[in-house]
C-alpha cells in the first residue's frame, strides 16, 4: 500500500474546513437551541433540516444568544463536485483517525460503508459532514442527526451526551442503563404513559458537578417497536408514527402522548438498570456500581467516537456520584410507572 | 528458583515434575512487581472494583473478588510474594492469584517492571489473605471493531485508504 505522506488527515481536514467556512453563506441555514449550546446548521439539502426539525430538541429557554455555537455544515459531492476530496491514505481505524486529528485540536470520523467524512474544529467550534450525495447517509442518522458533532462540542464544554434513558418528577429523577432488550425504552415508555417527566429515552446531555449530576434533553424522538407499543396499550398512529425505522421501531415524539412532559432538566438520584423479570411487582435492589459501568460505558465508547478516554474517566465519575440499582419489572406498566415515581420520590432501599 | 520463579517458569517445573496445582501454587508468588502497560490501558475503580479498558485493541475487563484485591495490589506496587506472606502452604489462593497475574500479564493489561517490590503493608496482606476469592475476570471484545479492527476489507492498493479498489 502506498505510504502516505506526514499529516494527510490533518491536511484533508483542514481544506474540508475551510470549504465549511466558505460554503455556509450560500447554503439555507437554520439554528437549533440545544441545552447550553446553539446549534446553526447549514447545508443544500431541505431533507436534512427536516430531520433535524424532527429529531432534535429546540428549547429558546436552554439557549439564549451568548451561549456558544456550534456551526456545522452538510454538504455532498454530487452538488459541490468542487468540494475537496479525500487523498490516499494508510488505512485508519477510528481510533487511529481520532489520533492523527487530536494533536491539531480536531476530531474526526470516516463511515467507510457511506463514504461520509465528519470534521470537526474544537478551536472553531466549527465542522463540516460531507456525503457522497444527498441523502446518502445511515439511517439512523434520522434518531440523532449531527450526533457526533454535537457530541464533540459538547465534550468541549464539560457536558458529555450520554447513551441513556430517563424519567423523573419534580425537577429529580433517574438515569436507565442496559443492553438492548433490557427492557430501557419500555420502561422509559411506561413511566411516560404514567405520567412521569423525561429528559430523553436514547441519548441525554449530562453534566456532573461536586454534589449534583443533571440531564437535559437534546432529541425528542422515543423508539419502541409494535410489540412493545402494543404491550402499552398503544399503536403506531397514536404516537404519530407511520413507518418503522430501520431497526423495526416506531420513532416518535413522546410529548404528543399527552402523559408525561419533556422536563428542561432533571437532578439525578440514581442509575436503574432494568430487568425482564415477569413480577408480580417491580423491586429494587442495590447494583455493584461495576455493573453499572458496564452497563452505561460500552454503548457510550462505541456510539460516541473520540475521547474514549475522557469519556471512560466522564462516566466513572458519574456512575460514581450516583447509587446503582437494578430493577426487576413487573409486568403491569401502570405499576412500574407507580414504582419508579415512589423510588424517585425518595423510597430508596 | 522456587518461590521466586515466573509464573511460567514454575509452571513448566510443576508440569514436568508432575506436581498438583495447590502443590506449586505456593511457589509461584513471585516476587515480581508490575504496572499498567501503558496509558492505553485505563482503569476505574468503583468500591474496589475495576473495570478496565484497552484502549489499543478495544478489549475491556471486569474485576471482581481476589482479581479486584490483587489489582489494586499490584499497581500499589507489591509483589505476589510479599502478599501472600500470611497464607498457609498449600493454600489454593497461592495458585488462583497467580494464575490471575499471569492473565492480567497475557491479555497486556500489565508488564513487569524493574523495580523490587517494597514490603506490603499490613492492610494489604491483610486484605489477600481475607480474600477467599473468586479470582473473577470477565473480558469483553464488543469494542474492538470500533477501535482497532480495519473497517476497510479491501482497499485500493495505489489509491490507499478510504478507496476502495475498483470492482471486477
Amino acid at each position: 500500500m502506498r505510504a502516505a505522506p506526514p499529516g494527510t488527515a490533518e491536511l484533508f481536514g483542514s481544506d474540508l474546513l475551510r470549504y465549511a467556512a466558505a460554503a455556509g453563506a450560500g447554503a439555507r441555514r437554520e439554528t437549533f437551541r440545544l441545552p447550553g449550546l446553539r446549534l446553526d446548521v447549514a447545508t443544500d439539502d431541505d431533507g436534512y433540516l427536516d430531520l433535524c426539525r424532527n429529531a432534535l430538541v429546540d428549547a429558546p429557554e436552554q439557549a439564549p444568544l451568548d451561549l456558544p455555537t456550534l456551526r456545522v455544515g452538510v454538504f455532498d459531492y454530487a452538488h459541490r463536485p468542487e468540494m475537496p476530496r479525500p487523498p490516499g491514505m494508510p488505512m485508519l481505524v477510528p481510533r487511529h483517525y481520532a489520533d492523527a486529528l487530536d494533536p491539531s485540536d480536531r476530531d474526526g470520523f470516516f463511515d467507510v460503508d457511506y463514504g461520509s467524512w465528519q470534521i470537526f474544529d474544537r478551536r472553531e467550534s466549527a465542522g463540516i459532514e460531507v456525503l457522497r450525495g444527498r441523502g446518502h447517509y445511515p439511517p439512523w442518522t434520522a434518531s440523532f442527526p449531527l450526533r457526533n458533532f454535537v457530541h464533540w462540542m459538547y465534550l468541549t464544554l464539560g457536558r458529555r451526551i450520554l447513551h441513556a434513558g430517563s424519567l423523573g418528577r419534580g425537577g429529580h429523577g433517574v438515569l436507565l442503563a442496559g443492553a438492548g432488550g433490557a427492557g430501557k425504552s419500555g420502561t422509559v415508555l411506561a413511566g411516560v404513559l404514567g405520567g412521569l417527566d423525561s429528559v430523553g429515552d436514547d441519548y441525554v446531555a449530562v453534566e456532573v458537578n461536586a454534589d449534583r449530576v443533571a440531564a437535559y434533553p437534546v432529541i425528542r424522538l422515543m423508539k419502541q417497536d409494535a410489540k412493545g407499543l402494543r404491550r402499552l396499550g398503544l399503536d403506531p398512529a397514536a404516537v404519530g408514527a407511520e413507518e418503522p425505522n430501520w431497526q423495526g421501531k416506531y420513532e416518535f415524539d413522546f410529548t404528543r402522548l399527552a402523559r408525561g412532559r419533556r422536563a428542561p432538566a432533571l437532578a439525578m438520584r440514581a442509575i436503574v438498570m432494568p430487568r425482564v423479570a415477569h413480577a408480580a411487582r417491580s423491586r429494587f435492589t442495590r447494583a455493584p456500581s461495576r455493573l453499572a459501568m458496564l452497563a452505561l460505558a460500552p454503548s457510550n465508547l462505541q456510539q460516541l467516537p473520540g475521547g474514549w478516554r475522557d469519556s471512560m474517566t466522564f462516566t466513572a465519575g458519574l456512575v460514581r456520584a450516583l447509587p446503582a440499582y437494578f430493577m426487576d419489572l413487573g409486568t403491569d406498566p401502570g405499576e412500574i410507572a407507580d414504582a419508579l415515581d415512589a423510588f424517585i420520590a425518595g423510597d430508596m432501599p | 528458583m522456587l518461590g521466586c520463579g515466573s509464573f511460567e517458569a514454575v509452571r513448566r517445573y510443576a508440569s514436568r515434575s508432575r506436581l498438583s496445582r495447590s502443590d506449586w501454587g505456593v511457589w509461584v508468588l513471585s516476587n515480581e512487581t508490575y504496572e499498567v502497560r501503558s496509558r492505553d490501558v485505563v482503569a476505574e475503580d468503583f468500591d474496589g472494583e475495576f473495570v478496565v479498558l484497552d484502549l489499543l485493541n478495544g478489549k475491556y475487563y471486569s474485576l471482581a473478588g481476589g482479581a479486584a484485591v490483587l489489582w489494586r495490589a499490584l499497581l500499589a506496587g507489591h509483589s505476589l510474594h510479599s502478599l501472600g506472606a500470611g497464607l498457609p502452604a498449600g493454600d489454593s489462593r497461592c495458585a488462583d492469584a497467580a494464575e490471575t497475574v499471569a492473565a492480567l500479564v497475557a491479555n497486556g493489561l500489565l508488564v513487569p517492571r524493574s523495580e523490587p517490590a517494597p514490603p506490603a503493608p499490613a492492610e494489604f496482606v491483610a486484605e489477600f489473605v481475607r480474600t477467599q476469592g473468586p479470582y473473577v475476570i470477565d473480558a469483553f471484545d464488543d469494542l474492538a471493531e470500533l477501535l482497532v479492527a480495519d473497517p476497510v476489507h479491501d482497499v485500493d492498493p495505489e489509491a490507499g485508504w478510504p478507496h476502495r479498489p475498483p470492482k471486477d
